[in-house]
Order: C-alpha cells, then sequence, then structure tokens
C-alpha cells in the first residue's frame, strides 16, 4: 500500500493555539512560502538539491511541493498566524483568537 | 581498487527499489548516496531528531545510524490532535569496508539533515617481509 510521506505532520492544540508541525528536511525558510486562500493554509516547499558526485541512491526529498490544511471556520487570518523553521521542522502557530466571529455594527443614519 | 557494491543496504536490494515500498514508509530515514573521487556522502533525512538521539557507529565494517524519538524525549505542550510523523527508533546500516575507522568518518547535523563523509581507503593487503640473505664469495 502505498503512503505518502512527505511533509509529515503532526497537529496539537493548547488553550489558546493550534500547532502544526511538519517536517521539510533540509530546507531553510528562503525555500518555504506559507498563504491562506479561502480559509485554507497553503504550504510550499521548493528545494533544488545540487548532486555534483555520483548518485548511487536517491531517496530524499527533493523538488517542489505543496500540501494544503483546511482551517475551518476561521474568521481573521491577519496576525494571527505565525511560522518558525528550526531543525528541519516548521512549526505553524495558529491564534484561536482568528476564529472568534466579530459583529460589525452598522450604524443607522 | 575501491569496492563496487559499496553501499549496498544492508536490507534492501538496491536493484529493485520499489516506489510504494521506500524505507520511509517502513518508518526508517530516507538517504542519499553520492560517489565523490575521494569520497562517499551520505544524506540521512532526520527531521525533527535532537543530535543528542542520533547515533552513528562504525563495527566490524558496517556504518550504523540510529535515532531515537518518543513521547519521552520530545517536549511537545498540547494535546495532539492528528499524528503523522513517526515516533520510535529508526536505524539503517551500509557495508564501508573494515579498512575504514571511525576517525576517518565526517558527520554533521543541519537543518534536519546528517551528512557523513567517508573517506575511500584502499583494501590494505598484508605483505610478508621478505629476508634476503646476503650470500659472500
Amino acid at each position: 500500500m502505498s503512503q505518502v510521506n512527505l511533509m509529515k505532520t503532526d497537529i496539537r492544540e493548547t488553550a489558546d493555539t493550534y500547532l502544526l508541525d511538519i517536517e521539510i528536511p533540509g530546507c531553510k525558510k528562503e525555500d518555504i512560502e506559507i498563504y491562506v486562500k479561502n480559509k485554507e493554509l497553503y504550504v510550499k516547499v521548493n528545494k533544488l538539491k545540487n548532486m555534483t558526485g555520483k548518485v548511487l541512491k536517491r531517496e530524499c526529498f527533493n523538488g517542489e511541493y505543496t500540501r494544503t490544511y483546511g482551517l475551518g471556520d476561521i474568521q481573521n487570518v491577519d496576525g494571527h498566524l505565525s511560522a518558525k523553521v528550526e531543525n528541519g521542522m516548521l512549526t505553524i502557530t495558529i491564534d484561536k483568537i482568528a476564529y472568534k466571529k466579530d459583529k460589525t455594527f452598522v450604524t443607522i443614519e | 581498487m575501491f569496492m563496487p557494491r559499496i553501499f549496498n543496504d544492508y536490507f534492501n536490494d538496491t536493484l529493485f527499489d520499489d516506489v510504494f515500498n521506500t524505507p520511509s514508509t517502513n518508518g526508517n530515514m530516507n538517504v542519499d548516496i553520492q560517489e565523490f573521487e575521494n569520497h562517499y556522502l551520505l544524506d540521512f533525512e532526520l527531521p525533527g531528531f535532537k543530535k543528542e538521539n542520533i547515533k552513528a557507529e562504525l563495527r566490524d565494517g558496517y556504518l550504523t545510524v540510529s535515532a531515537t524519538r518518543n513521547d519521552d524525549n520530545e517536549q511537545s505542550e498540547g494535546n495532539y490532535i492528528r499524528r503523522e510523523r513517526f515516533m520510535g527508533q529508526v536505524a539503517r546500516s551500509f557495508y564501508v569496508g573494515e579498512q575504514i575507522t571511525q576517525e576517518d568518518i565526517k558527520a554533521r547535523f543541519d537543518n534536519g539533515i546528517l551528512t557523513i563523509e567517508v573517506p575511500k581507503k584502499e583494501k590494505v593487503e598484508k605483505v610478508e617481509d621478505k629476508h634476503y640473505i646476503s650470500i659472500e664469495g
């Protein structure tokens, strides 16, 4: 049975945030692009490895790959999403405040 | 000279690498191997592992890289909603030849990739000392 093993993700939840731990071995932050579109989180990784020697075995991730995560009913993304790269892991933090539905009042003339 | 099938994987047959049965589906880490004029370069994918939990051992001509990750040595707050990453121990062995010593091998860990450099060493044949006796007369 085939199994996709690119960008394996753990998702965990604290009282105030959702956190995504995504495996991106060998990638630095210049190789990554993160954006939100239509309540979906896109994580695009582009890693080109320059193999100058004679290749005897090639299994590692190489190339471009995008993975999408559904964000549910997120209301306001601005300022509530942060990301950091460390040790081949990308950690994305989503504040739960982003899901809060705010009332927008309309003034009556 | 150097041995031709030097990096045959201990467990998998390199001739029949299967797209659907790559080492990562078994939980094992991916590796890239390159051959240069004077050395071999191995890159192991070990994202999120801590350097202190990774071991590289040379024994009887076999280089074994193993790493452990479990809930004890991972400090992470919160409850897991989804878990895809492998937890446990991964290990892979490669035959490098008995003439390599651990001082020859260089390793560094960067961005979740463990890079190991193994020099090419010619097999030293033990030559019997010939003791010549000088003949006088």
